[in-house]
């Protein structure tokens, strides 16, 4: 268990506690005030310039350098935005939690806008939901959100409909936060590359932007007939097919919990196991 | 047989720069077309100005923030609708990197 959930979620998931979802937007003034203020020096690092500088760091300079923009990193992505992988099944626990904490709104995914420039901003985009701080600043404050963004209000069924069929799509989810694990904003459905949380945390390691969720999947050999459905659905490079056996073959250190590769294997070869159960894995977040 | 000893090295590695020209660009959430042709995912776009005050394209800066992942295949610089321009250009950096080399004795 990690500060996320003993801090905030009284030793029991952070996301899917009540306390994190009720407070709204207005209460973030201080937050506000320091991301204005800071607006270009974040947005540079986190989006822009600074941050391709961190990739040059990674590539080129010493270990210990790179531990001091890591630290810097780290500290940087968890006050800011950052968040931990759900399962469908949590995902929907969550529209449980929201439906009566302040709703929902759909909204057009940022990291694609960013990554893709102006032609993912349109309703082809819609792949986030919005909960508590998200939709009270969209309620009150309806002049600090992106035009492109083509939001709209859904109802909790839809909401699940909508994670369900995102999920069917193949897209792993993550609960997300704005300035502290207290105020829950999103609920996204992510894939690498395109999602930068994946990216940033695969491809430079950054744990601050997006934790390992709760549990861990087990692959059972004998039962895996070898169709490597498990190997496409996952975004977090955990699973590989082997010539060797015909079979797939899992790395459990790199898993990270979405449960995407259980429910696409068709003969139940796949379980999830609760990561606090795991005696090497339990603090691997 | 074990090693023995390590010995670290320089090795000589391409390191692209990927240099942009605001002047010439028209702006990443018009165009993007740069974006949209990289593979890895090497570009993204991203703007300075705060929040809700800006949807001007001009204002969207394409960058490269994985610059690691980049293989020079030049698609980008293909795409663009203003390489005469140089909108936005490719070049390599020979850049000397560590490199371990284990021994046995
Ligand atoms: S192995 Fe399965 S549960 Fe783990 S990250 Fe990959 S798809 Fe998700
Ligand atoms: S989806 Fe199931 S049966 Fe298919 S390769 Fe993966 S574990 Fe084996
Ligand atoms: S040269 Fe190829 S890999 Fe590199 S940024 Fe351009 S499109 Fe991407
Ligand atoms: S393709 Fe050229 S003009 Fe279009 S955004 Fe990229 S650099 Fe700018």
């Amino acid at each position: 268990m990690c500060e996320w959930c003993t801090e905030h979620g009284k030793g029991k998931k952070w996301y899917l506690s009540v306390e994190n979802y009720v407070r709204n937007f207005s209460e973030m003034d201080d937050w506000l005030k320091e991301w204005n203020s800071n607006y270009r020096q974040v947005q540079a690092k986190l989006w822009g310039p600074v941050s391709a500088e961190m990739d040059m760091l990674k590539n080129r300079l010493s270990p210990r350098l790179e531990k001091l923009a890591d630290n810097d990193w780290e500290e940087g992505f968890s006050r800011y935005h950052s968040g931990q992988t759900v399962t469908l099944d949590e995902a929907k626990e969550m529209c449980d939690v929201a439906d009566e904490n302040g709703g929902f709104v759909k909204l057009a995914c940022t990291c694609r806008k960013y990554k893709r420039g102006g032609k993912y901003v349109g309703p082809e985009n819609t792949y986030c939901l919005g909960i508590s701080a998200y939709t009270s600043m969209y309620h009150e404050h309806p002049e600090r959100i992106w035009k492109e963004h083509k939001i709209e209000t859904v109802s909790a069924e839809e909401a699940k409909e909508h994670v369900e069929k995102l999920s069917d799509e193949g897209l792993c989810h993550n609960a997300s936060y704005v300035g502290s694990p207290a105020y829950m904003s999103k609920l996204c459905s992510c894939e690498y590359p395109v999602c930068v949380w994946l990216q940033w945390r695969l491809d430079w390691g950054i744990t601050g932007i997006l934790r390992k969720g709760h549990y861990v999947a087990e692959l059972d050999m004998d039962t895996c007939n070898g169709c490597g459905r498990c190997v496409e659905a996952c975004h977090f490079k955990a699973i590989n097919m082997s010539p060797t056996y015909g079979k797939a073959i899992q790395k459990q250190q790199e898993c990270f919990g979405c449960a995407q590769c259980m429910r696409v294997c068709p003969v139940e070869a796949i379980r999830m196991l609760e990561r606090e159960k795991i005696p090497t894995l339990k603090e691997e977040w | 047989m074990s090693f023995t000893h390590m010995e670290i090295k320089t090795a000589t590695k391409e390191f692209p720069y990927i240099g942009f020209n605001m002047d010439a660009c028209l702006g990443a959430l018009d165009c993007g077309k740069c974006l949209q042709a990289c593979v890895p995912h090497v570009l993204r776009c991203y703007t300075p100005i705060p929040e809700g005050k800006t949807t001007v394209s001009k204002e969207w800066i394409p960058v490269a923030t994985f610059p690691s992942l980049c293989t020079g295949c030049m698609r980008c610089v293909e795409v663009c609708p203003k390489k005469g321009e140089k909108a936005i250009t490719v070049t390599f950096i020979s850049t000397r990197l560590p490199k371990k080399i284990f021994k046995r004795k």
